[in-house]
């Protein structure tokens, strides 16, 4: 009754052999070998003759399955066929997938005219996890509103509780194919590609890595223009997720544009993508991949995949056709080198963003040199830009010049990433940590950064963790990492700990040791420590460096500068060294225009910041408005320095009375940092908020109210309940609302701005404030409520502050508690 | 998150340890591992019966990926122990749909009645799970004559898995699961054929 061990030894071994024959010949082997047993021959024959896609349990016992609900897809289509999800229609299913299925749509009441992409969540998947996962990757949508990512229309959760999205529909073509049929040139191509890494770097700012980038996912539209889809696997960097065991499993990868962490199951991070970025180069210019995976076993993709070098650029151009309208001959070293780099097998050698892979293309087109492959004296000049801390904003307000002030932290940590050789954005040294903290930690929760940070410092400063060497890059990353997520106190912890290192195995004057000593400084300038140690440090670096290097070279200009800025923004007003900041910065200015000349753009930004520390208000207009124009010079648009001076140069415009140009300029940086850096990194934030303060101070209060509410949605999504940041645009809501005359709606925000001022213990701030709530509850007609408040704010200034009786604010306020219900002078923060 | 009772619960790490433990061909371990996923399986495809009714639908693939999250409790583990754990997996899925179609055929014979099953008039259901029997037993025929084919089956066919899953999880080329395929499908052509010969002789 069986088919026994001798035929099917028979069988199978006919059947072997001939699949190893060209198609063409089986058959006519089957017969040979099988002619005198007709039942196995037809049963080998069956066999060979099956379909293509072999079939799975649905296709064996279909009514049974259905009984038992197996046949997924049709089901799912008559569950939501001729459905309504909010204003949106339902149409065929376009794909399936893991995380959702796809389907057409259409707004049924014609409102919007496009077709759209509507995505849902398999009714089989809906459970609690799934569906908290797809709602993650709904927040991940939101935050991605880029032109180069395929944009988030809307959202909601059907009656029956099943979450859904709706997303821009994109008609277009994969970007290989795209450019193949059009014969496009090598530099369209990289140009091409270069739309990608802007979408990708964006994302990448988001915290969101995408994993999956190939181009099935890479669609080019009839403009030419380049979107991104499904993000449906992609991670957030910033949280440990169960989701992220499902890599893995093998199914979320594609194998030819996978990164060899990613089939290790090792960390996923930026350069995860800047792999698949690179791959993408090779198929875009030489027509494949460096090296095809697919078909291999699992060990075999491993061992490929780690394997050390990939096969050059040219090498693969070379070994098959090319792609139409490129050759082979165009490509030279430089781009040879820029490929190896994007596809080094180790994540640590790699381009550390999808930014400096496509800076390095850029200067191939502009046949400048490359990062990849450097010439002496143009790395020595890079190396010196990068290592470059920025200048900061201008005082126009108490309120503007402490968010500025925060703002450049932010921006400092982003230049100081910049500056290390194996550059890693602080998103991918995230993910490194996360491997690091215990996996028990994160078990189907988030995981508070802040948290995960102070873990990784203390490992860091174990000093049985690790090398000396190690520990100073590992404690480097981490300082910046602190820093940029606003843990300052932690962040000098971790310079301490670098500059005794480099003390213990350099000496004092070792520029390595200076370089350490300088961000010490920079650390505890920024925690507001002690002033006088800040002071000590800066000198004593600029000291050791006058002997070391010599008076003339750029390191001391550098040390000239922090010394002038530390006097310009830190000091006391009273401190003698203020005095000095215009003459110590116009030293520095001196160096850099003899040694980097006066077109570099550094010259440009030093030129800024002497402005700053300039009094005579033209002149120092036109210092900064000179410095701006050295760096646009050579800047790109979404240069990020440049939009910081402008959105500062924009409050002194407006501090000089000219509203419309301030207006415009600070409109013009916000939308530029925006653009470059999302809606949510913290100098956006500040810089709308700065803008809101702009219209506010000259009138045109309905828009600022309407700045001043977007500003503080966004705050509450990004800082803790109680940071400082959120009193800046709660204040400056209900100060305009009071401009507006409606102190009905400026009682609430100004006490929770009073609430967040004690919390920091921002005494004058408090003070300020409540006069305003004051003058709004007298104008209520809460008048007693009133003087209470006025009252407190007076104790604030005359106990805690010191503030004598002809004070100004002192006085208007005691006005104001005098004069009862006659008209009274404003108090201006 | 979903409850779990006690005995189900994996001691942290255990999975990581039974997955080595498999890996080095220890039958204990292969035993401990399959009842886990077997009673992590059974118990999700309830639930989704339990909360969708006649509705319900069964997404094999799915189930699998879920019950790795919820035994791993959401922990990155080497792919290669991904790869292993589908394979024992998919035998479980086997299983538990074996087992499906052993209370669908004890409803339709007047046997206990489940309580969301509103499609007992469902006429042609019970043949269908005579073929899934008949299936099974097959599968343990073939078992004896060559368990890798069984794996693949169970892998693409009861577990829903692509080639190139299937490839991960039997640690193969997808080269070698598409002839393995063909394999057994000559094989149970084979299979057929010779009981056709035998019942006309």
């Amino acid at each position: 009754m069986a088919l026994d061990d001798a035929d099917w030894r028979r069988l199978d071994g006919a059947l072997s052999d001939c699949l190893a024959l060209p198609a063409g010949e089986r058959e006519a082997e089957l017969e040979r070998r099988l002619g005198d047993r007709p039942e196995l021959l037809a049963a080998a024959i069956e066999a060979l003759r099956a379909d293509a896609e072999p079939p799975s349990i649905g296709s064996m016992a279909p009514q049974l399955l259905e009984s038992m609900g197996l046949d997924l897809d049709r089901r799912e289509d008559e569950h939501w066929r001729a459905r309504r999800l909010g204003p949106w229609e339902i149409g065929p299913r376009i794909a399936s997938g893991g995380m959702g299925s796809v389907y057409h749509g259409r707004r049924a009441d014609g409102a919007f005219e496009r077709e759209v992409a509507v995505k849902l969540l398999p009714l089989s998947l809906q459970d609690e996890d799934m569906v908290r996962r797809f709602e993650k990757e709904r927040a991940i949508a939101a935050r991605l509103n880029h032109p180069g990512i395929a944009r988030l229309l809307d959202g909601g959760t059907a009656e029956d509780g099943s979450p859904w999205l709706v997303l821009e529909h994109i008609d277009g073509q994969p970007i290989d194919a795209w450019s193949d049929q059009r014969s496009l040139g090598i530099r369209a191509r990289i140009e091409l590609l270069l739309q990608v890494c802007e979408a990708v770097q964006f994302a990448h700012c988001n915290l969101i890595v995408h994993r999956d980038l190939k181009p099935a996912n890479i669609l080019v539209d009839a403009e030419g223009r380049v979107r991104l889809l499904d993000f449906g696997i992609a991670r957030l960097l910033a949280d440990i997720d169960p989701e992220g065991a499902t890599a893995p499993l093998g199914a979320r990868l594609t194998p030819d544009y996978a990164a060899p962490e990613q089939f290790t199951g090792e960390a996923v991070t930026a350069a995860t993508d800047v792999y698949a970025l690179g791959c993408l180069l090779y198929r875009l210019l030489a027509g494949r991949v460096p090296l095809s995976v697919s078909g291999l076993s699992l060990s075999g993709m491993l061992e490929a995949s780690s394997e050390a070098e990939r096969p050059s650029l040219s090498s693969v151009a070379c070994a098959g056709e090319m792609p139409p309208g490129v050759k082979a001959s165009e490509i030279d070293a430089d781009l040879n080198a820029i490929a190896a780099f994007a596809v080094q097998p180790e994540a640590g050698r790699r381009y550390g963003t999808a930014s400096d892979f496509a800076q390095d293309l850029r200067r191939w087109l502009d046949r400048l040199p490359v990062q990849a492959r450097p010439v002496g004296r143009w790395r020595k000049a890079l190396k010196f830009a990068r290592r470059h801390r920025t200048g900061l904003g201008a005082t126009v307000a108490a309120f503007v010049l402490l968010a500025v002030t925060a703002g450049a932290a932010l921006y400092q940590a982003d230049q100081a990433r910049a500056q290390r050789d194996e550059a890693q954005s602080v998103a991918s040294m995230l993910q490194e940590l996360m491997r690091l903290a215990d996996p028990n930690v994160g078990l189907g929760h988030q995981v508070n950064a802040h948290a995960l940070l102070r873990g990784v410092l203390e490992r860091a400063l174990d000093e049985s963790a690790a090398s000396t060497p190690t520990r100073i890059a590992l404690l480097e990353t981490v300082a910046d990492a602190l820093l940029a997520f606003e843990l300052a106190d932690e962040a000098l912890r971790a310079r301490r700990e670098i500059h005794r290192l480099e003390l213990a195995s350099r000496g004092p004057n070792h520029p390595e040791s200076l370089s350490a000593q300088r961000h010490l400084a920079l650390a505890l300038r920024q925690q507001r420590g002690d002033f006088e140690a800040t002071e000590r440090l800066f000198v004593d670096v600029l000291e050791r460096r006058r002997r070391v290097l010599g008076p003339d070279h750029p390191d001391t200009a550098e040390s000239l500068w922090d010394l002038g800025f530390l006097y310009l923004r830190f000091s006391d007003q009273a401190h003698p060294g203020r005095e000095r900041a215009e003459d110590l910065i116009a030293q520095a200015l001196a160096i850099y225009r003899e040694q980097l000349g006066a077109a570099h753009p550094l010259t440009g930004r030093v030129l800024f910041d002497l402005g700053l520390a300039t009094d005579d208000a033209d002149l120092k207009l036109e210092r900064m408005q000179r410095g701006i124009a050295i760096q646009q010079a050579s800047a790109t648009p979404d240069d990020l320095q440049l939009l910081q001076h402008q959105g500062d140069l924009a409050l002194v415009l407006g501090a000089a009375g000219r509203a419309e140009e301030a207006i415009a300029m600070a409109r013009a940086a916000a939308e530029g940092y925006v653009a470059a850096r999302g809606e949510l990194h913290a100098v956006s934030i500040i810089m709308n908020n700065n803008l809101a303060g702009l219209l506010r101070d000259f009138g045109r209060y309905e828009e600022a109210l309407t700045t001043y509410r977007r500003v503080d949605e966004l705050v509450r999504a990004v800082v803790p309940e109680g940071h400082l940041r959120r009193a800046f645009s709660l204040f400056g809501q209900g100060a305009t609302l009071m401009a507006l005359d409606r102190p009905a709606e400026a009682e609430a925000p100004l006490r929770q701005a009073i609430a967040v001022l004690r919390h920091n213990r921002r005494d004058n701030l408090e003070a300020v404030t409540r006069v305003e709530l004051g003058d709004a509850l007298k104008a209520l007609g809460r008048e007693a409520e009133a003087r209470a408040e006025y009252q407190l704010a007076l104790s604030l200034w005359r106990e805690k502050l010191g503030r004598a009786a002809d004070d100004p604010q002192v006085a208007a306020v005691e006005q104001r508690l005098t004069a009862g219900s006659s008209a009274v002078p404003a108090v201006t923060p | 998150m979903s409850s779990s009772s006690p005995e189900d619960d994996v001691v942290i790490g255990e999975l990581t340890v039974l997955l080595s433990r498999v890996r080095a061909g220890e039958h204990e371990a292969f035993d401990r591992l399959f009842s886990l996923a077997y009673r992590q399986l059974h118990r999700m495809a309830r639930q989704r019966m339990l909360a969708s009714g006649p509705q319900m639908t069964l997404d094999t693939t799915g189930l699998l990926h879920e019950t790795y999250l919820k035994l791993s409790g959401g922990r990155m583990q080497d792919l290669r122990d991904g790869g292993h754990f589908l394979a024992v997996a998919a035998r479980a899925m086997r299983q538990v749909i074996i087992d499906f179609a052993r209370r669908r055929r004890a409803d339709k014979r007047g046997g206990k009645q489940c309580m969301v099953t509103l499609d007992c008039e469902r006429i042609a259901v019970a043949d269908q799970a005579e073929r899934l029997f008949d299936l099974d037993r097959q599968l343990d025929v073939l078992a004896r004559q060559d368990p890798r084919l069984v794996q693949v089956i169970e892998c693409r066919f009861f577990a829903g898995l692509n080639e190139q899953e299937t490839a991960v999880a039997l640690d193969t080329s997808v080269s070698t699961v598409q002839r393995d395929w063909v394999r057994a499908r000559a094989w149970f052509a084979g299979q057929r054929d010779s009981e056709q010969t035998r019942d006309g002789a």
